[in-house]
């Protein structure tokens, strides 16, 4: 429990929320938070330490070759006659490598621009797996063995967000999507995870509107003391617990942003987040996804649309909660499963690769290009090599960012990054 | 008021309807209140012999000849030189299309395996031998290997036959088949495991998880053991003993000395009294009661007792479980509705005891993968942990909700459901004509009897609520407020 640095116990709760019939019983995760009612409601993260982590998963296999262009390599050009990106549309960055970003990726090229994102070169793994499946599976469980169904940010909360008398913060990590992903998994943690957070409730009420009462009357009656040997007060405080969670969430997804956001399902998933953190809520991580990146054939477009998709909405987000002043505390780090084949295919596509970029936003970044980009003429099989581990990108998230130690969750010491700002 | 500790048989007519439905729970997924009247009207010992004397279903449940066995396989000689050669000569379209052509297998195995699991979901709606689906289900999350590692949909498929095979017989025999079973062996990595160069995994994970249990054994039995294992392997879907592999020299496991083998190894482990301690702590969690940590010293003294009994009958299953399923202990008031339902338990019971239709069998098990448990993917090698680490917020409103999918045929959000959507005749749950019985009724059907009046209040106050009309649409909203009850949770 490495939280003993201030717990900043501010309101995360808006006004008028359904308070009254929590009023005599507190459930457990709020249990020992200050529930000041009425207060404005600028500027609060209600996590420990004000920090947030947002994680992007980009699934299918990027292709991180035409989303971080490489231009200035010739052997870009040969091996891709009809997909590389010219060195003309690339977007540019402020400095002088050549090193550019997919067309469709502006909103990103600024943040990077203004200071506040990072792009990490090359990360990847030893004996890379090329099954989508598999390759994902090593990334949440920062192991290479995957049989161990634990994931690396439900280990680290497991750590964090589990208290010494062993009660859990059930909602220090909210997933949007159907299934809670793998990473998000801990031994006692486990993720709150739906694709719309109208439908994070009971549904037999939508067949009567007086059942939602009764309903309520039989699971709001946690009790406040759990006894080892009873079952049904285990039971009943868990009730009482997921019925705050839920009214929390609803009403917090209800509370919108304070700037728009752009049509688009990773931005739709972006405003929903957002609108979580600026209503306070008390969730130290956020998992969201965007699919589709598995393009083996007419790429260009189809890939270029997805990266805006990406970008679009990153931008958004940053814009929103610049407006928050919480830029500081949300970062933000995108990855996908693998990259793909340096060489296009026969059908104007790649197939599945290797090493990709990864992504991170956020104040708190050390901006600019993080790691060499891999070369492209020392392949492995015709896919690159790795220069960067992912578990030393996660390592340096771990111990700088969630103050979770590293060691303890990745089972092995990775090599800490220089990815954030000296502070 | 303490609690029964004795596994000797309670008297004939103590076996009542609570007594006849709390076995039907436990030994298999429950029923409605006509099966559990045949049980109360059959007895307790002939109501025992009759779920664990279980026919064999001799068919599979999955009909093995629309089964690939060969999705995932081994490159022919043909292929391997193609392959080389496309690599040779770096023609990248040739290497391409080969992988392309194994993932396209892989993603048909993925298909095969998520199929598979339906069935067996299937099965356990459907079946008349409820103990046959639940000891192998036990035996899944014991011997547990997932698709996650082993990536082969048949070797699983093969290994679930074998748990179903011994399901109720005799757990030595099993555990010489797994220590040759394919999944296992790729599961724990015993294909790695040569003379020279031993992998520990499935020694290790044989003493600690399958039958010894941690610090019932030494790190250096581990060595040892794992150079009894070394040779043990598999060729494509068969189980192979490469001799050239094997190390043949002494060894000395838990205090025994020779030139012990894979066999030698088991039969070792087994004399071992802390291995029927071990298996009857298992049983115990599974049948009896929820332990979370340590059994207090009451649960020790019946787990005692059902290690000696199957230290008695020489590892043989069922004359256990009948033991356990006639004693006073099985049927003291603590031990009943105490336990919390697997979601397995959750979805298959709840169609049972409503006598639903089975509903979209991949829905419930895309729920029962919400809820925790993915059939063929226990999280690792330990199993599921069972008890409470079932509910959590997260779980919660899967469980309330799929319950009530069940029952409407419901999803939530349809905006296109209508009543004929139920599927099933509600009205014949309950013939009577006053909502007090009708609520009390619906309560004796999904939770048991013996509820408080406050249960029968929270239920009656809805029909109240509506004017006290007794119509299939009050009865159904009944039905599914009931089984948010946190009792619902528990059998």
């Amino acid at each position: 429990m490495s939280n003993d640095n201030a717990y900043t116990r501010r309101h995360f709760m808006q006004n008028g929320l359904a308070m009254v019939s929590m009023a005599s019983t507190v459930p457990m995760f709020i249990q020992d938070s200050a529930l000041a009612m009425g207060a404005n409601n600028t500027n609060l993260t209600g996590v420990p330490g004000d920090k947030i982590l947002v994680v992007v998963q980009l699934a299918g296999g990027n292709d991180g070759l035409n989303t971080v262009v490489p231009y200035g390599l010739d052997d870009y050009y040969s091996l891709r006659p009809s997909l590389a990106i010219s060195g003309t549309d690339a977007l540019h960055f402020n400095d002088q490598s050549k090193i550019g970003l997919n067309p469709g990726m502006t909103g990103i090229r600024d943040l990077i621009d203004s200071g506040l994102g990072s792009v990490i070169q090359g990360v990847g793994y030893p004996n890379p797996n090329r099954s989508h499946f598999v390759s994902m599976d090593i990334w949440h469980t920062a192991n290479p063995k995957i049989n161990k169904g634990h994931g690396w940010l439900g280990k680290a909360l497991d750590l964090s967000a589990v208290s010494t008398d062993g009660s859990i913060e059930s909602t220090a990590c909210i997933c949007l999507g159907k299934n809670a992903p793998l990473a998000a998994q801990g031994q006692k943690i486990k993720p709150i995870a739906f694709e719309n957070a109208n439908l994070f409730k009971w549904s037999g009420s939508e067949l009567g509107s007086d059942l939602d009462k009764a309903y309520e009357k039989i699971n709001r009656k946690g009790s406040t003391q759990i006894a080892s040997n009873d079952p049904l007060s285990f039971i009943k405080r868990t009730s009482l617990d997921a019925l705050v969670a839920s009214d929390q969430i609803r009403n917090a997804a209800r509370k919108g942003t304070q700037t728009n956001f752009p049509s688009g399902n990773l931005s739709n998933q972006l405003r929903t987040v957002s609108s979580m953190i600026r209503a306070g809520m008390p969730t130290r991580v956020y998992y969201v996804g965007l699919g589709g990146f598995d393009t083996h054939a007419n790429q260009t477009n189809r890939h270029q649309n997805l990266l805006s998709d990406f970008s679009r909405g990153i931008g958004a987000f940053y814009k929103e909660l610049k407006a928050l002043g919480l830029e500081k505390n949300v970062l933000t780090v995108a990855f996908s499963e693998f990259g793909r084949r340096v060489k296009q295919n026969g059908s104007r596509g790649t197939d599945h690769g290797t090493a990709g970029p990864m992504f991170m936003f956020g104040d708190m970044v050390n901006p600019g290009i993080h790691g060499k980009h891999p070369s492209l003429t020392k392949l492995d099989r015709g896919d690159l090599v790795h220069s960067t581990d992912f578990r030393s990108v996660y390592a340096t998230i771990l111990d700088q960012w969630l103050n979770v130690n590293s060691k303890t969750v990745l089972g092995k010491q990775y090599k800490n990054m220089k990815l954030f700002k000296k502070t | 008021m303490k609690i029964d500790t004795s596994l000797n048989a309670i008297s004939a007519k103590t076996f009542g309807y609570k007594q006849a439905a709390h076995l039907l729970n436990r030994a298999g997924f429950g029923g409605t209140p006509q099966q559990i009247q045949t049980l109360v009207s059959l007895g307790l010992k002939e109501s025992v012999d009759i779920l664990v004397d279980y026919e064999t279903n001799s068919e599979s449940f999955f009909d093995e000849d629309t089964i690939d066995k060969d999705l995932i396989r081994p490159l022919t000689n043909e292929e391997q030189q193609a392959y080389r050669a496309a690599k040779q000569s770096e023609d990248e379209a040739a290497i391409g299309e080969f992988q392309r052509a194994r993932n396209k297998r892989r993603n048909q195995d993925r298909g095969q395996m998520v199929q598979i699991g339906t069935k067996w979901l299937e099965r356990m709606i459907t079946t008349s031998s409820p103990l046959e689906e639940k000891m192998t289900l036990l035996w899944h999350g014991h011997f547990a290997s997932n698709y996650r590692t082993v990536r082969d949909s048949y070797l699983l498929y093969q290994q679930h036959q074998t748990l179903r095979k011994h399901a109720v017989g005799n757990f030595g025999d099993m555990v010489y088949d797994m220590v040759k079973d394919p999944a296992m062996i790729r599961f724990l990595d015993n294909n790695s495991n040569v003379k020279g160069k031993p992998n520990e995994n499935l020694a290790r994970e044989l003493m600690e998880l399958f039958t010894l249990g941690v610090g019932n054994y030494k790190e250096k039995d581990i060595k040892e053991g794992a150079r009894a294992l070394t040779g043990l392997t598999f060729k494509d879907n068969d189980f192979a003993y490469n001799k050239r592999r094997h190390d043949y020299g002494k060894k000395k496991i838990l205090g025994t000395s020779g030139n012990h083998d894979a066999k030698d190894f088991v039969r070792i482990i087994l004399s071992k009294r802390t291995c029927p301690q071990f298996v009857a702590f298992k049983l115990y969690k599974y049948f009896i009661a929820d332990i979370s940590a340590e059994p207090n010293v009451e649960q020790q003294k019946t787990i005692d007792r059902i290690a000696y009994f199957i230290r008695r009958h020489d590892y043989e299953i069922k004359p256990v479980l009948k033991e356990i399923f006639k004693s006073r202990h099985f049927y003291d008031n603590q031990i009943i509705g105490r336990q919390i339902k697997s979601p397995a338990q959750l979805v298959v019971g709840t169609i049972r005891k409503l006598n639903a239709p089975p509903r979209d069998i991949s829905v419930l098990s895309d729920a029962m993968d919400i809820m925790g448990q993915r059939l063929f993917e226990p999280p690792s090698v330990k199993g599921w942990d069972g008890g409470r680490s079932w509910i959590n917020t997260a779980t919660l409103f899967t469980r309330h909700n799929i319950t009530a999918y069940i029952a409407s045929g419901k999803l939530p959000n349809n905006r296109s459901w209508t009543f004929d959507d139920v599927g099933y005749n509600i009205s014949e749950l309950s013939g009577a004509l006053d909502t007090a019985t009708v609520s009390k009724d619906l309560i004796h059907r999904l939770l048991g009897p013996g509820q408080s009046d406050k249960i029968n209040k929270s239920v009656e106050d809805l029909f109240i609520q509506r004017q006290s009309k007794i119509n299939d649409r009050t009865i159904l909203a009944a039905i599914m407020l009931i089984m948010t009850l946190p009792q619902y949770q528990l059998i």
